[in-house]
């Protein structure tokens, strides 16, 4: 069975991308968000084996939907995709929970790899 | 009145900041077009307001804007101007064919370059500081650019009658690209920024 994946990104553009590159590596969609709120809700009902998490984006950033993630599933995969490098970001997204963190711009196999590990560990 | 705000030492350090955020930002906007991109020396200037859209590209074209506002240890205000035959180059590009307008899909390839090409900046400057920057998710107008910067000036609530405009200027080889990055920092809280770079030297 293919490996769900969640894609949460605020711009529609990014989420196309994300999925292209997923879709042709063997992973299958099973939900889009574009903000934490949705990300959240998503997780619920679609249940996906990853999640791939923005950080900057409205309603609800990124970082928060990770600690609720968390809280309602120990268990989650969750891997963050993001322009913002910064130190204490990266460290405040680890903290929270997430297993990953890929900085934009990347390359595709940069993020099937992180994706395979994660799932694999 | 000015000096209080810029002198030569101030300056260095902000020509110093602008480098490797626009050298960074550079490197992130070749990686997603895949072709070398040129910058000019960024330039440091207190600009008048009217004077501000003749130097992102002129008042009376259309452009794409994308900005940014980021919070955080100082405020500031990122632009990222393109003119619009060069977003429509990047739309076409990065869709690869998907769109060749600024549609739906083409605004938020713009977007995103703009997301990417800022927060290549913030990094760079937040590494150099040691301050955390969150940026707000960016919004995009399609416009004059006289009109983008108009919209934008009355967001940020400039009290004075001049901005501290760190603006660079890259161009790629082939695809003819342009774009105008600039950082508008909150004048004031900037004092925080030249005490920190102090130190380290």
């Amino acid at each position: 069975m293919l490996a769900g994946i969640l894609i949460t990104d605020d711009t529609a553009f990014m989420r196309m991308t994300l999925k292209n590159i997923l879709s042709k590596n063997g992973f299958d969609i099973v939900g889009e968000a574009a903000d934490g709120l949705e990300a959240i809700d998503k997780y619920k009902s679609e249940k996906p084996d990853l999640v791939t998490m923005d950080i900057t984006m409205p309603n609800m950033d990124g970082i928060t939907a990770i600690k609720e993630i968390m809280s309602f599933d120990a268990g989650a995969k969750i891997i963050v995709c993001s322009a913002m490098g910064q130190k204490t970001l990266v460290i405040e997204a680890l903290n929270a929970g997430a297993k990953d963190f890929i900085v934009k711009p990347f390359q595709p196999d940069r993020i099937v790899d992180a994706i395979h590990k994660v799932l694999s560990s | 009145m000015m000096n209080h705000y810029l002198n030569d030492v101030k300056e260095d350090l902000l020509k110093e900041v602008g480098n490797i955020g626009m050298g960074n930002a550079a490197s992130s906007l070749s990686f997603m077009l895949n072709e070398r991109v040129n910058i000019q020396i960024p330039e440091v200037s207190i600009v008048s307001l009217g004077e501000l859209p003749d130097n992102m590209g002129g008042a009376e074209s259309v452009v794409a804007g994308v900005y940014v506002k980021v919070r955080g240890d100082v405020d500031l205000y990122m632009i990222f101007i393109l003119p619009l035959k060069s977003a429509l180059y990047i739309v076409e590009t990065l869709t690869e064919g998907a769109s060749s307008t600024m549609d739906e899909l083409g605004c938020s390839a713009v977007m995103e370059v703009g997301n990417i090409v800022t927060a290549g900046y913030i990094n760079a400057f937040a590494d150099l500081t040691g301050f955390t920057l969150l940026p707000n998710p960016p919004s995009l107008a399609i416009d004059l650019s006289e009109a983008i910067l108009g919209t934008i000036l009355a967001e940020v609530e400039i009290v004075e009658d001049f901005v501290l405009l760190i603006k660079t200027v890259f161009e790629t080889g082939q695809s003819k690209v342009e774009g105008y990055l600039s950082m508008i920092p909150d004048i004031d809280s900037f004092e925080v920024v030249y005490k920190t770079l102090l130190k380290g030297v």
